[in-house]
This record gives C-alpha cells, structure tokens and sequence, in this order.
C-alpha cells in the first residue's frame, strides 16, 4: 500500500493521544487514603475483569479511529493488493490518450519526462498485471482503436506518441463506447488519461448529454477510471501565431504576424522571439508583463517573394512543444466572396460585410443568381453567402465540393421555413419566430469570445453582441457546435465541420425588420472572419491544424518536411507541426490555439458531464511511482473510523447500574 | 520516658464520670491481690458461695453450726474470694488506624478508650498492661496495678503511631499464650484481618479463659462509603491502588462491609467476646459507660439505687 500524502504519516504519534489522556486521568483522579481496601477490593472484584476490558476496547478504539484517520487523509492507495486484487481482472481493458499538445509538459511535481510519457509508463505496469486482459488503445489524435499485445511496448506504440493536437474527448468517449458495443466486451475498465485541459473536454459540447445517456444504458458492468494529469505546471510559455497576412506595401511586401504569448507566471519577462523566414532568423525581445499578451510583428519581405515559408519560436521550456508556430505565405490573393441572395437589400449589406474597401483590402464580392453555381471557378471562391432556400441536388453537390476543400459558406435565412427536402449537412431552418410584444426583442446572452467568427477583438474588446437586437429569426434545426445563443437557448450561430472547409448558419438577417446586424459592428467582423478562414484556401500556401480533416488534394499526395526538423515525427506528419509541400501546395501545421488556453476542467464539472456513469477520479502521481492507477481507499479507512467512533460511543454508553446510580441522588 | 509525651486523650472529666461505675471482669480473675472481682477459688469475702461436706482437716472454725443444728450434718460454709483483675490493654497501631479526621483518627480513638479503661482499672486496684500492635507485637508493657506503671502506659500510648501492615491476628494468638492468668483482654482494632481467622484468635482467648473485649473502631466515610466523585483509593498499609466510581460500587461495598461485620458479631457470639461496634464519631465516654454497664453483676445492679 503506498500513499498520496505520506507525510500525513508523520502525525501517526497522535495515536497516543488517548492512551495518554487516559493516564492524565487516571492522575486527575483525586487520591483517597483508605483503610477498608478489603471491602473496596470485594467490592471491584466482580467487575474488575469486566471493566478492564471495556476500558480497553474504548482505549483501542480511540486509537485505531485516530489512526484510520491519519491514514485516510495520508490517501491511501491498494495498488497490487486491495484495490485491483479484489476486483480480479476486467476482460477488456480500454485506454484512451490524450495525445494533446499540453501532454508534453514537464511539471515540476513529476520526474523527468511530460505527462504523456509518465502516464504510458504507469498504465503499461499496470495493464501488464493484468495479464488476461485485452489492452486496447484509443489515442485523441487518431481515433481509432489499436489492440496492444504486449502491455510493456505501450510507451513504443507509434499511436501513443506526442503530437501537436489538441483531443477531443466526447469523440474519444464516444468512440470508445461504440467499441464497447461492438465488441461486446464484458467487464470493462475505460483509462481515460488527460490533463483535464478545458479545451479537450469541451464542457458545453451537447455530446455530452448521449455520453452519459450510453453510459446509463450499457448492459455490461464498465468502470471509467480518469487519471488526472492536472498537476499545475511550471512557468511555461506559450506561443501561437493567429493570423498571418500578407501587406502590400509600395516598396516591398510585409507579413503582418498575429502571435499570442501565454504563460503562467506572472513576472515580468522579456522574452526573445526569434522569427526565421526563408533560413533568415532575427532575434527582438518582447516584453511580457502579464500572463497573456496578444501582439503583432511586421515581418519585411524584400524582393520579390511570390510565397515561402517560416517560423517564430521562443526558447525551450517545459513543454517543447509550445513554443514554435509555423506560417506559409503565399503571393497576394484576391478573397472573393459569392452571394447568393433572395434579398436584395440583405445581399447588398452582405456584399459591403464581405467587401467594405476592395481596392484596399483586397477584397470582391459578387452576387450572382443561384443558377450561375455550375459556372463559378470555384478554386477562387473563399466564401458563399447563401440567403436563399438551402441548396440540393447539384448547387449542393458542388458546395459540399467546395467546403471539403476548405471553403466557407455562411448560410442566413429567408424568412420561410425550409422545406423536407432542403436540408444542408443535416441541418435547416425552422418556422419563423417574431420576438413577443410590439416592441419585443430576442436578445443573444451567450458566444463564443475566445474563438470564432465572434471572439474578441485583438485588444481584448468584445464584439456588441449584448447590444444586438433581433425581432425575427429563424431557429436552426439539427446538431452542431453553437457559437452564440439567444437568451432561450435558441443558437444564433451555429458552425458544422465539413472535410476541411465549414458551413455557418446564422438565425437572423441584417435588415431593419429583422436584426440591428446591419448596422454592421456585429455582422463586418463577423463575416471578415469567416472570408479570412476561407482565404487559407487560395492560392499554394494554407495554414492547417493538426489533427483537422486535411484538404483532399493534401490527403493523397506524399509530404515532405521544409523547415529542417532533425527530429522524426513518430506519431506521423498529419499530427506534428511544420511547413511542408504536397505537390505544389506549401503548407505549415500548427498547433490549434486552443492548445495554449491552461484551463483545467474541475472535478465538480467532470462529476457533472458523467453523472450517471461509473467512473474513479486518479490524481497523478506526484513522486513517480505506480499510484495513479490504484485505487484510493480513504473512503475504507473513514469507515473503519466510523465504526471505532460507533463502537467507542457504545461502549461509553452508562450501564444500567450508572444510569440508577445518576437517578438515585435525583430521586432523593 | 519523656515527660513531653502528648496526653490530649485524657480527660478528667469524663474519667472523673465513668470512675463512679467500676470496672468488673464477666467472669472469675485470678489476682494477686484481693480486689473487687470474682476469683474461681473460695476465699474470705462476705460474700457466701456453697456449703460443702466437712473434712477431717478443715478448720473447724469455719463449720457452720446452724447447719449441724438443722441437719445434724457437718458443713463448711464457703465464701468467694475476691481478687484483682489483670487489664491487657490490645492497641492495633497498623497504618489503617490512622484513617480518619486529622482531629479523630481512629487511633486517636483508640488512645482515648484505652487510657480511660487503664485509669479506671487501675483507680480500682486493679493491673494494667499494653500491648500495641503492627505487623507484629511492637510494645508490650505487662499488667501491674502500682499507679507509676499507669504513667508508662500512657506514655507508651501517647508514642503509638499507626505504621505497617495489620498482624493483629498472630499477635492475639500469641497474646492469649503469653498472659499466664485469666485476665481482661480489651482489644481496640478497626479489625481488617480475615474475620475466620480472627474468630479463631477469639476462640483461643476463650480456650485461655480470658474475658476479651472488643472495640471495632470504624469511621463514619467507612460505614457509608458516600463520595460523589471517581476515586483513586490509596491503601494506607501497602501499595494497592483502586480507581473506583464510588457510586456503582456502593451497593457491593455495603454488601461486604456487612457480610463482614455479621461474620465478626458471630464470631464474638460464639466465643463469648464482648463485642463493641464503635464509630468514632460516638461520644468515647458513651461507648465506656455502656461497656462498664454491661458488665455490673446483675446482682449489684439490683443492689444499685
């Protein structure tokens, strides 16, 4: 048995306690000389025996209920012996990994070696006493599960390896469930091991209402067992490039780099920043007095560059694997957005959202009649805005074309519900809604500010959400990820994933009847935002996630490394960050910036997202040895600690003799 | 001896009180003096005891012609003999004897009784001895009737302090061998020996034809064992520790002291003791008045006003 607080154990001396209370008493007792000790002696004699045993057992029992309680706050943990000995083996044992960028940390609490690596290390030893059961991994970047053979080569699993994902661990619960029930595996014990980043348990997904809803409803006996990596980390930095952009400048072309720093600490720091573009590498030091700061860094191009690559990075620390963020660049690109709208006044206010200065900007917008989909040179387009009965057949054969490609499409509704058959990546638009009343709104009382199409502003100012006033909408029928809501619940703006492209659909229209969206504070950034996603489509460089669906000429043709990495990329290029060239497409991997974010999920939110489910809460192990996946057993010890208080007090209950000897000076 | 030598146990005037009732022995004394007490043998007293045939060698002179007027018989008149009475004085100087109120320790007790019994006896020529017993006999000062010797007694009375164990039982066999004649054995003793083998010492002073008398001294907290508190008994003869709660044993304790007292009365009983319960919280001219009443002769109790 090993312990988590062992330094509680310090305080077993306190057992004493009441042996030595006793022997004060048993002083404090006032001294009586006495003659007649013959009669005294008659007189104890038949309870003596009696009474030296009760006195003893409540003596131990205060003892022990000491002891049981030091040992239940030293958190006692039955490794190989009660917690898994009692248990017996599970038929099917199912780890699923976090594989997310933030397991790279080093804390300061573990040995040598990040989360990930400590983690494989103790789920190998224990798997591998478990001899008969099957070893099944399910790791966040893949997805897909991986039967191990031998529990010991698990840290060797290229499946296990670091990458620069974040996890998605509805997905990885639900992949994990729909194993479970397709193998109709009996006992099962689930190893979910993550550091609890907010980011990669997605609290607010509404997966997770069906997660616990299959829990609930599974025949077979399977336990959740969360080992919790949420140790607190050290000073580590992190930096993440949000925006590249390319200038035009009279003279010579400038990237305009968008970067974020984040750390824990709150120090002030000066912190070089080294940019290398095109093997030249300059080293500016950036002043960091917070823990986040969000700046820009005009990079100058010289010459004439038609497109090319680089990279920023601060020096290593904690985590390696935060502190470098690729970019690609591409000659300048026109973003062209297309609309398609039944409105001719929303289509225009729409037109100005996604063009307001093209000369400027570089920006066009084209409103074209839904007909004229077949004759677009779709490779061009960075945006759709449909304001017009969803599409079908082929208008929607070609958008879904288009999106998988990377495009974006921003969907707003007509007024009129959809029809059965117009439905759009499952979803469509319901009945018009007119707010109550004559001077009635729906006001929207939650979005997404840290990401999407409405975060904040690069200095940190909301968008005026709270301010926008819709008298009409139009619900959004179907499941997919919300990013703002109307006070009753009702999604506002909605986005659904498609290949590496994305589908928005908006509630309401910017006209005067529906919406205060065309007064333009809500609607400009918003659609800017969304062409800005699209832009990454043009041209022969694009900025890519790890771990997000790849564009599909990228999937079938062979990669190749540009940045000079020395290091191998084990878990396999898809999930590692760096500039790579498919054929002619340059393209650079980050890190997604959500990675950065060092929001830890609580215990009280994780017993909320799987009630109902059975599932046992492991802390990481702070010294490295096997802990956290035995099992804690304070619980067993306060019982035990209940039962000598219960036996104490029994045993401390008057005798009826004590009881007539109290009544008797009463009664007189 | 030291002339220091503390008398607060005397008191003339309770001694002044009980000298108007003498000190009588309940059965015949052998002195050696003529005294106030019955002796076993015939002697020259007033007071007549039996006719007997006459002899040849009796002194005529104590023929009773009446008789031969009557009965044309020889008789010799007989008369008792009144003799002294020898007092050994039993002081049991154990520790537990020096259980009580610093005022009245029960062997402060003890000294008063004690010191009235020898004025008395003495006040009627009659001999005293002491005997002060611990673990073994500690002072033993043999009956003389001369007043000086009295000085002796109480002096020896006044140096006794409880100490030691109780060997009160060994003492009194030996006692019971070491007195050569009947005499008064006046015993002061808070009696905690094995009851049996104390009724045996009884026994055997009855077996040497001695007059015993004992006073049981207990103490009132003895008697009543009333404490409102858990206790740490102490015994004051050896090292024994109780820790009791007073009142859950009170009940047993009453039991034992009881059993044990009934023991002793019976064993008093059936060896002709003169057994006197005493707590020392009675008046020791009270308990010494009905001591010496107890023993006036029923005929000079009549005789008595």
């Amino acid at each position: 048995m090993s312990f988590l607080q062992p330094f509680l154990l310090l305080g077993l001396p306190l057992i004493a306690i009441p042996v030595i209370i006793h022997l004060l008493n048993k002083r404090r007792h006032r001294t009586m000389p006495w003659a007649a000790m013959m009669f005294l002696q008659k007189a104890t004699r038949q309870s003596r025996g009696r009474k030296k045993l009760r006195h003893f057992l409540i003596l131990a029992c205060r003892v022990l209920a000491i002891a049981t309680l030091l040992f239940a706050a030293s958190r006692p943990l039955a490794g190989s012996f009660l917690g898994w000995a009692f248990q017996g083996s599970p038929e099917t044992i199912l780890v699923l990994l976090d594989r997310s960028a933030s397991m790279e940390l080093s804390t300061a609490g573990l040995p040598a070696g990040s989360k990930r690596s400590q983690a494989l290390h103790q789920l190998g030893e224990a798997a591998s006493r478990f001899g008969r059961s099957r070893l099944t991994v399910i790791d966040s970047a893949s997805l897909s599960p991986q039967y191990v053979e031998d529990a010991a080569s698990l840290p060797d699993l290229p499946s296990v390896q670091a990458t620069d994902t974040q996890a998605d661990i509805p997905a990885m619960l639900d992949r994990a469930l729909d194993f479970v029930a397709a193998n109709q595996s009996g006992r099962t014990d689930i190893w979910l091991v993550s550091d609890l980043q907010t980011n990669d348990w997605r609290p607010g997904d509404n997966r997770w209402r069906a997660i616990r809803e299959r829990f609930r409803s599974l025949p077979q006996d399977v336990r959740l067992r969360i080992m919790a990596f949420d140790a607190s980390p050290t000073d580590n930095q992190r930096l993440s490039l949000s925006d590249v952009s390319r200038r035009q400048r009279p003279d010579a072309d400038e990237l305009l780099l968008t970067l974020q720093l984040e750390r824990d600490g709150t120090a002030l720091a000066d912190v070089p920043l080294a940019v290398v573009i095109e093997g030249a590498r300059t080293v500016e030091p950036v002043n960091l007095t917070g823990q986040s700061l969000r700046f820009q860094r005009r990079v100058p191009l010289g010459g004439e560059h038609a497109g090319g690559w680089g990279w920023v990075e601060i020096p290593n620390d904690a985590n390696p694997r935060d502190n470098t963020a690729f970019f690609v660049y591409s000659a300048p690109q026109t973003a062209r957005s297309v609309l398609i709208a039944n409105s001719g006044r929303a289509g225009a206010i729409l037109a100005l959202a996604a063009a307001p200065a093209p000369e400027e900007l570089n920006q066009t917008a084209e409103a074209i009649a839904a007909h004229q989909l077949g004759t677009l040179d779709w490779p061009s387009i960075a945006l759709v805005v449909w304001q017009a009965p969803l599409p079908t057949g082929a208008d929607a054969e070609a958008l879904l074309a288009f999106l998988e490609s990377g495009g974006r499409a921003l969907f707003l509704p007509t007024g009129q519900p959809s029809g059965p058959a117009e439905v759009f990546l499952d979803l469509s638009y319901g009945e018009l809604e007119s707010a109550p009343g004559e001077d009635g709104t729906f006001a929207i009382s939650t979005w997404r500010q840290d990401d999407g199409p409405l975060a904040d502003t690069q200095d940190g100012n909301p968008l005026p959400l709270g301010r926008l006033a819709a008298r009409q909408r139009q619900p959004v029928l179907g499941d997919a990820a919300v990013f703002a809501q109307f006070s009753d619940g009702k999604p506002f703006l909605v986005r659904r994933d498609y290949g590496a492209g994305a589908a928005w659909f908006g509630a309401t229209l910017p006209l005067a009847e529906w919406s205060d969206l065309g007064d333009g504070p809500v609607l400009v950034p918003m659609v800017q935002r969304i062409l800005g996603e699209g832009s990454q489509r043009l041209g022969n460089a694009r900025r890519l996630i790890c771990g997000e669906p790849l564009p599909p000429n990228l999937q079938e043709q062979p990669w190749t490394r540009l940045d000079g990495a020395s290091e191998d990329a084990p878990s396999g290029q898809r999930y590692t960050a760096g500039v790579y060239q498919a054929g002619e497409t340059l393209f650079s991997l980050n890190r997604p910036e959500q990675e950065n974010r060092n929001q830890i999920t609580s215990r009280e939110e994780l017993e909320s997202l799987l009630e109902g489910a059975r599932f046992t809460y492991f802390e990481a192990a702070v010294n490295g040895r096997d802990r956290s996946l035995a099992s804690e057993i304070w619980r067993l010890f306060l019982y035990a600690m209940l039962f000598f208080l219960l036996g104490e007090a029994l045993l401390c209950l008057p005798s009826p003799a004590q009881l007539s000897a109290s009544r008797a000076p009463a009664a007189a | 001896m030291p002339e220091a030598v503390d008398r607060e146990f005397l008191d003339p005037d309770v001694l002044g009180r009980l000298a108007a009732v003498p000190l009588f022995a309940r059965s015949p004394m052998q002195g050696n003096v003529s005294g106030r007490h019955q002796s076993p043998h015939r002697g020259s007293s007033v007071e007549f005891a039996e006719y007997r045939k006459y002899v040849p060698g009796d002194d005529t002179r104590r023929l009773d012609w009446r008789a031969y007027g009557r009965s044309d018989r020889f008789y010799i008149k007989e008369f008792e003999a009144d003799t002294n009475l020898r007092c050994c004085l039993v002081l049991d100087t154990s520790a537990s004897m020096g259980f009580g109120p610093d005022s009245l320790r029960k062997i402060d007790y003890a000294r008063k009784l004690a010191a009235a019994l020898a004025y008395l006896a003495v006040h009627q020529g009659d001999a005293v001895g002491l005997s002060t017993v611990s673990k073994d006999l500690v002072q033993y000062l043999p009956p003389r009737r001369n007043p000086a010797h009295l000085r002796l007694i109480y002096n020896a009375l006044g140096e006794a302090e409880p100490r030691g164990e109780t060997g009160l039982v060994e003492v009194l066999h030996e006692l019971a061998e070491r007195i050569q004649q009947r005499a008064l054995v006046a015993v002061f003793s808070d009696l905690f020996v094995d009851p049996e083998a104390l009724a045996d010492c009884f026994q055997h002073l009855r077996f040497r034809k001695h007059d015993a008398a004992i006073f049981h001294l207990l103490d009132r907290q003895e008697i009543d064992f009333h404490f409102d508190r858990p206790l740490r008994f102490v015994s004051l003869e050896n090292d024994e520790v109780i820790i009791a709660e007073p009142s859950l044993i009170a009940d047993r304790y009453q039991e034992a002291l009881q059993e044990y007292l009934e023991i002793i009365r019976e064993g008093a009983i059936k060896s002709n003791v003169d057994y006197h319960p005493v707590v020392t919280d009675q008046s020791y001219e009270d308990v010494l008045a009905t001591f010496l009443a107890k023993r006036v002769p029923k005929q000079a109790r009549r005789s008595s006003p």
